[in-house]
Formats: C-alpha cells, sequence, structure tokens
C-alpha cells in the first residue's frame, strides 16, 4: 500500500506507526520520546510525515489532540524538513481533524494553529513557523467555521440576555471588560516549546535544554502555559490588535504575570469571546444614529467656517457651506429612514475626507480629487464603526495618527440593521413607513396625492442631497421633477403592492422605469435587515426572519464541513439530467433559504413524496460474524439490534448497506447530505417511498457520491435488488 | 460563492514551500457614494480581490457579504451601492474606476414591474412573466438577465433563466442553449453557479437543461435554432406548468446580440422565440431604430415592450476577450471553478463504440443546397470540415461519421438520445454533457477522450458541431 524508499525507512516508520498508536494522551513524556526519535531520523521524515499524518486522519477524533501536539512538537523543536514535509498537507491534516471533534478540542487546535503564524517563541528566527502562505489559507477557512459557531452562540447568548432583562437581571455581559488572560487549567500536559532555532538544527546542547523544559511543568512562563489549556482561547482580535499567543519578541515570563482568572460560574463568562469594547451597531438607536449624523454635520459645517476664515473666497466652500446648512436643517426636522441616514452618513464621511482638517490648508485640493481614500478620520472612523456616539466635532480631534487596523473577518463592521421597531418613534424602514402610509390612505387611488407622494418622501433626504450637489451621479432633472411629482401610471403602481390587484399582463413603460422608487429597493435590503455574514443573503428581522436566519447559519456550517471532509475524494462533473426529470426536479432549498429539518420533510411530505426517516430505516444482521461485530464505518459505534417480526430476522436498526459497508443511516444521511443521488438512493433502498427522480430535490444526475465511490454505485443498486 | 482555500491545498512541491518573508498586499479602499458603482476588470491570468468593508454592495444583483474577499478572474463588471460602502481591492486591477451614471434605477423598477407581476400571477395560479431581453452585442443583455434574476432570487422567486444565445454560456458550455431554475443564491464569483457535482459545494447547485445546437450564431443554421427554441420552450412551460414556485416566477430569456443586426434585426427568429415561449414583456437595451419597428411589430395587448438604457459601462470586448472567456468556461466545465476542485477523466475507446453525428449546418459546403434555409448571409465559411465520408442528403440534421483527427481538441455532445436514434430523435434529446477530444489516432482507430465522469462513455447518440472552437490546452 504504501511505499517506502528503503527498508530502513520503512522499520522507522512501522516502528512511529506503532509508537503512534499508544498515544492516546496527551503525554508530555511520549511527545518528547518521539520527537526525540524524529529528530535522530531526520533522513526518514518523509516517512514519518506520512505516518503521523495518517494517524491523525484515521484515529478516532479523542486521539487526534495528542498527535497534533506531537505534529507542533517536531516542527517547533526540530523545525526543517518537518515543516516542509508537514506544511504539504497542513491544510488536510488540520481541517480533516478539525471537522470531527469536539468543541474544547476545537479550540485548543485553533491555539496550536495560532501559534504556527509565529515565531518559535525565544526563537532567534524571526519567520512564522508555518510560512504565511500556508497558514493564510488555513486561516480564512477557520475564521469562517469558527464565525459559524461564534454567530450561533451570539444569537443564542442575545436570546438568553434578552430573557434575563425582561427577568430584571442586570445584564452586566455588554460592560464585562474583554478576558486578556485565559484560565489556566493546565489539563494537557504537553506544552509549546519555549526553543531556540526552528529552522537550524539545535546543537544538542540546546536539545537537552529543550528536553529538560519538557521535563520541568513549572516552566515560568504562565502564560504559555496557560494558553495550553481548552476554553481558554482569547477572543482573537477582537479588540482591534491582532491575536498574538505568543510575544514575538523575547519577553521576560514576568511580563505576563498570572493574572486572576474569572471564575467560571458567571454565566457571562461562557462567552468571552463577544464582549465587544463598544455596544454592537445593530443595536445603536436609530435616534443615536440621527444624532450622531448632527453632530457630524455640525462638525462639518464648523470646519468649512474655519476653512473659509482663511479662505474668505474660496466660492466652492461658500457653496458647501449653503449647502451643509440646508443638510443641516433637513436633519433636525426631518424623520429620516435609516437608509437615508446611512447614505448621509455616507456622503458625510466622504465630505469629511475631502475637506482639510487642522490647520486649514490655504489650497483646497480639486474636487474631483480620487475616489480612493486610504485613510480617515479617527472621529469617522468611529462613527462609520458604528462605535459610541461622540458630540465632538471632528475639528477639535487632536491630530493622532491613524493607522487602519487589519480587519478581522469578524468585525463588528456596523450592518445595514434597523434597530428593533420601538412601540413610538419614526418609523424604521421605508416599507414599515410606506405600511403605515397606506394604512392611514386606504383608497388606492394613483392619483391621490397622498399615495402618490409617498414613496418620495423617505428619500427626501438623498434627494436634497443631490440637488444640492453634495452628492454626486444625479444627472437629470427628469428624475428630481418625478421626485416631486411622481407620475404614477396606472399600469405600474408600486403603492398597491401591499393588496396585490388582478395585473393581467406586465405592463413596463419606459418613463415610469426612470422614477425613483425606494420602496423597490427596501424591499430587498431594509425589509430584511439580517445579513448572514457568510454569503450576504437577507433575512426579515422579524422573529420567523431571526429562525430562518438561524437554520440558515447550520446549514452553511453543516454545507462546509461536509466540503472540508469531501477534499478527501475526487469530486467530478455530473452528467445533467434529461429532458423529464428536469421537469420533474423541484428546487431543494429549504435549508439555504433558513427552514428546519422538520419544515423540510413536512414540505416533502406535502408534496407526496416522503422518504423514509434514516432513522426508521433497517438492516438484517449480516450472517458474516466479522460483519456482525463491525462498528459503523462513520462513526465507528456499534449497531443497535433488535427482532423484527415481518421479516423474522434479527435486524439492526437506524442502518445502512452501501456496497459491502454498513452505516447508521443517519450517520450517513448526514454525510451525503446534498448529494441528491444517495438519497434518492436511500429512499430506492428502503422499497418505499417515490424512488429516484421523484423525490424532492433528488434527481439521477449525480450517480456517485464522495461516499459512494466509483464503482460501488452500481454494487449499491444490486444490493438493493437483491434485498 | 466559494470558501477561500477549502479547495487548493497549499503549494505542493512548489517553490513556495521556500520559507519566505510575506508579501502584504496593501489594499486599496474606495469610498463609494449611494447609487454609484465601482467599475473594475481583471485578466484571467491575474484576478481582482474585492471585500466590502462598510456598507451594502453588490455585483450584477447579487449581495456582497460583509467582510468577505471576493476573487473573481477574467471579469469586467463593476461593484454597484445602492446606500454606499467602502471597498478594499486587491489583485490586479489596471483599471478601476467609479461610475455615478448608471441605469440601475430602470433595471431596479423593471424588477418591480417584475414582483408585482409575479405577486399577482401567484395568487391567481397562473404564470409569472415571460421576459425576453433584446439588444446588441455588448448591451448588457446578459447582465441584465444576471440582476433580474438576482433580484427575483432575492424576492423569494425561483424564476427560469433561459440562454439562447450559443455563443456564450449558461451554466455549460458555449454552444448549447440552456433552461436552467434559480432559486438560491448566484455565485459571484462564476457568474451564475456551478451545474451538479459529485460532491458537496459551499453554495447550493443550479440544475440547468441543455441542448446542442453547435454554431456560433443562430443565423447560421436557423432550423436546427428554431427547432431547440421550441423544445426548450417545451421544456420551460411544462417545468412551470408542474412547478407551482417556479410558475408565478415565470422566465428571464437572454438572447445573442446578433438577432437586432441589420434594418429589421432578425424578425423572424425573435417572432419564433416570443411566440414558443409565450413571451409578454421585452425588455429592448439601449437606444436603436429597431426598437421602434418591433414596438410597432410586438406591442400588443399580450406583450408590452420597453426600452432600457444601456450602461455606459458596457464596451465592446476584444475577439481574444471573448475566445478566452469561452475557453475558460469549457474549462469550467471540466475542472471547476472557485473553490470547486473537479477531477476529469480520460478515457480511451474504439472508434466503434461511439456514434457521432455531425451538425450539417450551413456552413457545410454542400452541393445542393435545399430551400430549408430561409437565411443566409450570415454564414462562417472559417470553419474546416471534415472530410464527407458518407453522402447524406444536405436536408438532414446531421451526418453520421467516423472519428477523424479533424475532431482533435473539439467539444462532443453526449445526447441522451439512443445510438441509432433517430434525426428529429437526436436533436429534440437534451445533453447528457460533454466530452473532450484528447487525441485520436485514425491508424489504430482509437479515440481518447475527456470524460467529466468516469467510466465507459454512453452508449448514446454524439454531436460534433462547428461550435465551441477547438480547446487547445485543455489537457496536458
Ligand atoms: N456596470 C458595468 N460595469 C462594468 N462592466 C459591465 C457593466 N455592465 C456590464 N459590464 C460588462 O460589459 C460586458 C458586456 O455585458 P454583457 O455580457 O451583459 O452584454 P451582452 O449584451 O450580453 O453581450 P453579448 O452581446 O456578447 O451577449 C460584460 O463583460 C459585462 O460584464
Ligand atoms: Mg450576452
Ligand atoms: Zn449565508
Ligand atoms: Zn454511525
Amino acid at each position: 500500500m504504501m511505499s517506502y524508499p528503503n527498508e530502513a525507512a520503512e522499520e522507522v516508520a512501522t516502528a512511529f506507526r506503532e509508537a503512534l498508536d499508544d498515544l492516546q494522551r496527551n503525554d508530555q513524556y511520549e511527545i518528547d520520546n518521539l520527537t526525540v526519535i524524529a529528530k535522530e531520523s531526520t533522513e526518514h521524515a518523509q516517512s514519518i510525515c506520512v505516518e503521523l499524518e495518517n494517524h491523525i486522519k484515521k484515529t478516532r477524533p479523542a486521539f487526534k489532540l495528542p498527535a497534533l501536539y506531537l505534529l507542533d512538537s517536531l516542527v517547533k523543536n526540530v523545525g526543517t524538513p518537518y515543516t516542509v514535509y508537514l506544511g504539504r498537507n497542513l491544510y488536510k491534516t488540520f481541517f480533516d481533524a478539525y471537522t470531527v471533534v469536539d468543541p474544547n478540542t476545537r479550540k485548543a487546535m485553533e491555539e496550536l494553529f495560532q501559534s504556527w503564524k509565529q515565531p518559535v517563541p525565544l526563537s532567534r528566527d524571526p519567520r512564522p513557523v508555518f510560512p504565511v502562505e500556508i497558514t493564510a489559507s488555513m486561516d480564512s477557512s477557520l475564521e469562517k467555521m469558527r464565525s459559524i459557531n461564534l454567530r450561533a452562540e451570539q444569537e443564542k447568548e442575545q436570546a438568553r440576555l434578552q430573557k434575563m432583562r425582561m427577568a430584571q437581571l442586570p445584564a452586566r455581559l455588554g460592560n464585562m471588560p474583554p478576558r486578556q488572560t485565559p484560565t489556566p487549567t493546565g489539563s494537557y500536559g504537553y506544552k509549546a516549546p519555549p526553543i531556540i532555532g526552528q529552522n537550524s538544527n539545535p546543537n544538542s546542547g540546546e536539545i537537552a535544554a529543550m528536553m529538560n523544559s519538557y521535563q520541568q511543568p513549572s516552566t515560568p512562563n504562565n502564560y504559555q502555559q496557560a494558553l495550553r489549556s481548552p476554553g481558554a482561547f482569547p477572543p482573537p482580535s477582537r479588540q482591534g490588535a491582532p491575536f498574538q499567543p505568543y510575544p514575538s519578541q523575547p519577553h521576560p515570563p514576568q511580563q505576563y504575570p498570572p493574572q486572576q482568572h474569572t471564575p467560571q460560574q458567571h454565566p457571562a463568562s461562557t462567552a468571552p469571546a463577544f464582549s465587544y469594547s463598544g455596544p454592537p451597531p445593530a443595536t445603536m438607536s436609530h435616534q443615536a444614529r440621527l444624532d450622531k449624523l448632527r453632530a457630524d454635520v455640525q462638525g462639518l459645517l464648523d470646519r468649512t467656517n474655519a476653512f473659509l476664515v482663511h479662505n474668505p473666497y474660496d466660492g466652492e466652500k461658500k457653496d458647501l457651506l449653503a449647502n451643509l446648512g440646508k443638510l443641516k436643517q433637513l436633519l433636525d426636522g426631518g424623520q429620516l429612514s435609516l437608509a437615508s441616514i446611512q447614505s448621509t452618513e455616507v456622503v458625510v464621511a466622504n465630505l469629511a475626507l475631502k475637506l482639510p482638517s487642522h490647520p486649514p490648508a490655504p489650497v483646497y485640493p480639486p474636487a474631483s480629487a480620487p475616489p480612493q481614500l486610504p485613510q480617515m478620520s479617527p472621529a469617522l472612523l468611529a462613527m462609520l464603526s458604528g462605535q459610541t456616539p461622540q458630540p465632538t466635532p471632528p475639528q477639535s480631534q487632536p491630530p493622532q495618527p491613524y493607522s487602519y487596523p487589519p480587519p478581522p473577518s469578524v468585525a463588528p463592521t456596523p450592518q445595514y440593521a434597523p434597530p428593533p421597531l420601538p412601540q413610538s418613534g419614526p418609523p424604521v424602514s421605508i416599507a414599515q413607513m410606506m405600511a403605515m402610509i397606506r394604512a392611514s390612505t386606504p383608497t388606492l387611488q394613483p392619483a391621490s396625492p397622498a399615495t402618490a407622494l409617498a414613496p418620495a418622501a423617505p428619500n427626501l433626504l438623498l434627494e436634497q442631497l443631490r440637488a444640492s450637489g453634495l452628492l454626486g451621479g444625479m444627472p437629470s432633472a427628469n428624475t428630481n421633477s418625478a421626485t416631486v411629482t411622481p407620475v404614477l401610471t396606472p399600469t405600474l403602481n408600486f403603492s398597491e403592492l401591499a393588496q396585490p390587484q388582478p395585473v393581467h399582463e406586465v405592463k413596463i413603460d419606459s418613463a415610469s422605469l426612470k422614477i425613483r422608487r425606494p420602496q423597490v429597493i427596501g424591499r430587498l435590503y431594509g425589509d430584511r435587515p439580517d445579513q448572514c455574514r457568510q454569503c450576504g443573503m437577507r433575512f426579515p428581522g422579524i422573529e420567523a426572519g431571526k429562525k430562518a436566519k438561524g437554520n440558515h447559519i447550520d446549514w452553511h456550517f453543516k454545507t462546509n464541513s461536509r466540503v472540508a471532509d469531501s477534499t478527501k475524494s475526487a469530486v467530478n462533473r455530473s452528467w445533467y439530467i434529461d429532458e423529464r426529470e428536469w421537469i420533474d426536479y423541484r428546487e431543494d432549498v429549504g435549508g439555504i433559504n433558513g427552514k428546519s429539518e422538520e419544515e423540510i420533510n413536512a414540505m416533502a411530505k406535502a408534496n407526496g413524496t416522503s422518504r423514509v426517516e434514516p432513522k426508521e430505516q433497517f438492516v438484517p444482521v449480516p450472517s458474516d460474524l466479522a460483519q456482525a461485530n463491525r462498528p459503523c464505518s462513520i462513526c465507528q459505534e456499534k449497531f443497535e439490534q433488535e427482532w423484527n417480526v415481518e421479516l423474522e430476522q434479527p435486524v439492526w436498526k437506524d442502518a445502512i448497506k452501501v456496497g459491502n459497508k454498513y452505516y447508521h443511516a443517519t450517520c450517513y444521511a448526514e454525510v451525503t447530505k446534498g448529494n441528491a443521488a444517495a438519497r434518492a438512493a436511500a429512499v430506492a433502498a428502503t422499497g418505499l417511498g417515490g424512488g429516484i427522480g421523484s423525490a424532492r430535490g433528488s434527481a439521477r444526475s449525480t450517480p456517485e457520491s464522495s461516499v459512494l465511490g466509483k464503482r460501488t454505485f452500481d454494487h449499491f443498486k444490486l444490493d438493493t435488488h437483491d434485498s | 460563492m466559494s470558501l477561500p482555500g477549502l479547495s487548493n491545498l497549499p503549494g505542493l512541491g512548489s517553490a513556495s514551500l521556500e520559507l519566505s518573508a510575506p508579501t502584504v498586499a496593501v489594499p486599496r479602499v474606495y469610498n463609494l457614494n449611494p447609487e454609484t458603482e465601482l467599475r473594475f476588470e481583471s485578466s484571467f491570468s491575474n484576478p481582482i480581490n474585492i471585500k466590502l468593508v462598510y456598507g451594502n454592495a453588490e455585483i450584477f444583483g447579487t449581495e456582497l457579504a460583509p467582510n468577505t474577499t471576493y476573487t473573481l478572474k477574467g471579469a469586467k463588471a463593476a461593484v454597484y451601492t445602492w446606500y454606499g460602502c467602502r471597498l478594499e481591492i486587491t489583485g490586479c486591477a489596471e483599471t478601476v474606476q467609479v461610475g455615478e451614471q448608471t441605469p440601475m434605477l430602470q433595471y431596479i423598477n423593471t424588477h418591480g414591474a417584475l414582483e408585482d407581476a409575479r405577486e399577482s400571477a401567484q395568487t391567481k395560479k397562473s404564470m409569472g412573466p415571460r421576459v425576453l431581453i433584446v439588444g446588441a452585442e455588448n448591451a448588457g443583455k446578459t447582465s441584465l438577465a444576471k440582476m433580474l434574476t438576482a433580484y427575483a432570487i432575492k424576492s423569494d422567486r425561483q424564476p427560469i433563466g433561459v440562454n439562447l444565445d450559443p455563443s456564450q454560456a449558461l451554466l455549460s458550455v458555449p454552444g448549447a442553449l440552456t433552461a436552467s431554475t434559480f432559486a438560491s443564491l448566484l455565485d459571484v464569483e462564476e457568474g451564475w453557479g456551478s451545474s451538479p457535482i459529485s460532491g458537496p459545494s459551499a453554495l447550493p447547485i443550479k440544475m440547468p437543461l441543455c441542448y446542442h445546437f453547435g454554431c456560433k450564431t443562430a443565423e447560421s443554421n436557423p432550423k436546427l435554432y428554431k427547432s431547440l427554441v421550441t423544445r426548450l420552450a417545451l421544456a420551460v412551460t411544462s417545468r412551470m406548468e408542474a412547478d407551482e414556485d417556479v410558475r408565478s416566477s415565470g422566465c428571464i430569456i437572454d438572447t445573442p446580440g446578433s438577432l437586432t443586426v441589420g434594418e429589421n434585426g432578425n424578425y423572424d427568429l425573435l417572432q419564433h422565440i416570443v411566440s414558443e415561449f409565450s413571451v409578454n414583456a421585452i425588455l429592448f437595451l439601449g437606444e436603436d431604430a429597431l426598437y421602434n419597428k418591433l414596438q410597432q411589430q410586438f406591442n400588443g395587448p399580450e406583450v408590452t415592450i420597453a426600452q432600457l438604457d444601456k450602461s455606459t459601462a458596457c464596451f465592446a470586448r476584444s475577439q481574444s476577450y471573448m475566445k478566452e472567456f469561452r475557453q475558460q468556461q469549457i474549462r469550467d466545465y471540466f475542472f471547476g471553478h472557485g473553490s470547486i476542485t473537479l477531477s476529469p477523466l480520460t478515457t480511451q475507446t474504439d472508434f466503434g463504440n461511439l456514434s457521432i453525428y455531425r451538425i450539417n449546418d450551413s456552413t457545410t459546403p454542400s452541393p445542393h443546397k435545399t430551400e430549408n434555409y430561409d437565411e443566409d448571409d450570415a454564414y462562417e465559411p472559417t470553419v474546416p470540415q471534415p472530410p464527407t465520408t458518407t453522402t447524406t442528403p444536405s436536408n438532414q440534421i446531421y451526418e453520421k461519421i467516423t472519428p477523424s483527427n479533424m475532431m482533435q481538441n473539439s467539444l462532443l455532445a453526449v445526447t441522451n438520445a439512443d445510438s441509432n436514434a433517430s434525426q428529429e430523435e437526436i436533436r429534440d434529446a437534451s445533453v447528457m454533457g460533454y466530452v473532450y477530444v484528447a487525441g485520436v489516432e485514425e491508424g489504430s482507430r482509437k479515440i481518447r477522450l475527456l470524460s467529466p465522469v468516469g467510466g465507459k462513455v454512453p452508449a448514446k447518440a454524439i454531436i460534433w458541431g462547428s461550435w465551441p472552437e477547438e480547446v487547445v490546452d485543455l489537457v496536458g
């Protein structure tokens, strides 16, 4: 099966493999031992790495972490060539394991991974353990997976807080300082080595020192020790600075004194990763944003005024001043939709950038300055990132050098998300505003001024901005006049959308299509304020939308793990389905659209294409004794047996036979979900259900699943027919 | 959408293993005002990376997820924002510029009108709008089709997208006429998405139905074109009848620009499409005298026709770009796109195992051309022709041939018709998929094929046409 360059290599590999099989817990001594062996056999490094990778892949989830610690030890203590060999498959090795282990192990793996992006602690070599080309792609995948989890937990946490608030309990989470100190529990024996010389082979003295440090758990570096503990992963770069598990330069240990850790009994401490420095932008109220905007516009006014003091003849700035005045009036007077506010924020931010700050420069840069604006003032950045409004006008800000922080992919970027609908107060979205207007004017006469003017109202601000020249890109007087007196043709009356009236044909005419109808855009944005951070899909802010989004996030997670798993086997384009199948095909998008499993099944049932629940599938217990003792190949657990009265023989519950292998039907369904063929096959296998092509979302087009492999699909069909 | 890194394991045995200091690309930051767009181009070898860091933005109607890097290669496109946004751009992007004047308002209003019609269709359980997009070459038809599809998906619809332009592909390869339902997010990086593959994918796959036309322009074989339009329309209509969600959503039909060439355009083909698909809304893109003519012809109680502005950002693309674009579509079919990496297989088989039919299109130099061809100005004389081995009446649609060197590097369409099916059966059969001729050995009568799916090539009728053009470097 595996070919080795020579006998010696095979011998070493075999010895190493056997040793690996014994590595079932995080045993410092064993890991050291194996590290020394590896160190002394660098000429067989390749075989050793293959063994290690295979072991990590094949061993059961509980044993994966110790093996990964060994990997960590090899790359940090021996370095080349182990870094090179292990680096090749690191992505796969890591994620194959990551997807199947429990949350605690995941955390530990994340910590390991973080350390691979850094130089070896206390090493003189400034390069990271693994080159950035390798870690970058891992990082982004990891971030993706983690953000799904975080998001889900976060939502849970928010729901919980909501409940707490309602119960009049003080919700302190939001005010808690971010937990910088991990909880030292010391449950893992292996610690990352504080070793010198990563890629240069250390001399024997160094090795001795290294081994000593391994043997002394009391190495005075509590920080590192702490990092090894599960559940102690500090929030990844949520405070702006990138998370560094290790000091990148040698630091005396006392720089990381053991800090008292938050006791675990506080419920909030179970979610340390969610403490933001500021309130999440979604909760910044409509009014607060408006106030902030007003303050910013005032700031701009002040700045422009200041500028004009020095440059009294700058006509452009005078115009700007006048326009800003108008804008301020609008802001002071108007009840503005969130969309308008958001748009205005951008305009104001851009203006602020164009406006010379302190001290006012005598010459104003041309208005046609390139749109490339790499830096923003701290105040505006703060504003744009949705932090607490600071009424201080930008003018009075001290000049601070501001460097753009590397945006973490789960950074609290403001979302277009209206706050929860208040009982009274301004309407939160255009659509809601529209609904209210409609409710107050029940007659749906197109020519009625109330109806006709309604669409224009929420966007008045934008129009004003355009008219005043603060906002570019609005060429036509056509549009402006249209806004003032909207011509709503009877054939395209959007205000009737709420109560769809029988319209026989689409009536689209060129003039009507040029009218600005913010509510049409709002339907795609503001009405669905809750956006998925992974794919950009939007969900309504209402309760049902929240639930749908939760299911949607689950769907992502499952899909992503399946995609990660599938890197093991070759994937190919399937044949297209034929005409008949295409006509009978129904889109299977319940998951991504946020339907729960139950809803999807219910829908399938309603369509008369119910499929057998995996749980209810069973197979006769194989007569072959060896087979009968084998566990499920997916989860490695035994099957549950029961006597089937009809068949008059024992059967395995929740089981399915694919090729010559047996799986739990639920395990199998989980692995192959999304693979239409497998599901159709599962339906066909039990001889129940609608059969191939008629199950919802099934088609014959994908006869080869990653689990089925190439030829086994035919075997499988044979099996089905036999039984 | 793709998850970066899920498929490309860091460079096996490549030079990247040299531990070197990382070079960090500094992103260029663009702040866009509301209702403006950032237009960009990127080459096929050097993609552009786009990240939305603040606000909302969409590419051809599909919204970007925040703080997610999208990688687009060989793209000419724009990120549009309704409410303003900030973008970070890295990678190749020689021409990046802000566009302030766009026809987006008209486009989204069009969506609004279509939604209106869909809503009404839903309550009445009738058919939603059947929209035909017409316009000159490079007017932005395909982009508009994509946008309207994306907006419909966002509005929880399941429209059918139809591509009647054989020069470009929809979820397939050029030369195919395709229909597909769209129920979930389009793939911003790929354009539309991916047809089914044998493993999982991060976004739900799209399910196309394909027929092989095998010529570059509709005009070069109008008779076959019409037959296939009829067949495709039949399938689409049947699907709409059977599938409630699809029915009320309607369909969006993209056409080749060549239909507008000439004083009257190709009225014959347009008329055929309109009647076969029961089109009830025609969107005409761009200023053109033809619009007025079409308006006279089609406007009526059954059909509404409207003229929409075309984007100033749409301009003619070079021949070489278009060729690379098409070849990329073929490559994507076999090898996948973005995070999806596919492994096609090569198989060798005897000539005798394949039933190959060559399309008897008007490019065939034929001694007795018959009256069956109505339009014959637009012939393409440049396509190399295989030696005619059998003499077939030229009014036949296909001609059965033995493989020859001429087929080297071209694509063959494997149909669902039996290998000895009648001409009409072959024509009306949808396509199972495409195989690529990697090599022909006339001496030993063997042919080497690159096939998306392993195993024997199905014993079906296989069509060889003059289109798509050959791809030289598909397999090494
Ligand atoms: N707003 C835009 N900004 C930048 N590029 C754009 C924009 N809209 C469309 N394009 C690009 O312009 C080109 C022509 O657009 P498109 O393919 O939609 O036109 P078409 O009418 O379908 O062309 P064809 O006649 O070839 O089918 C494409 O490369 C498209 O991506
Ligand atoms: Mg096109
Ligand atoms: Zn999502
Ligand atoms: Zn199992």
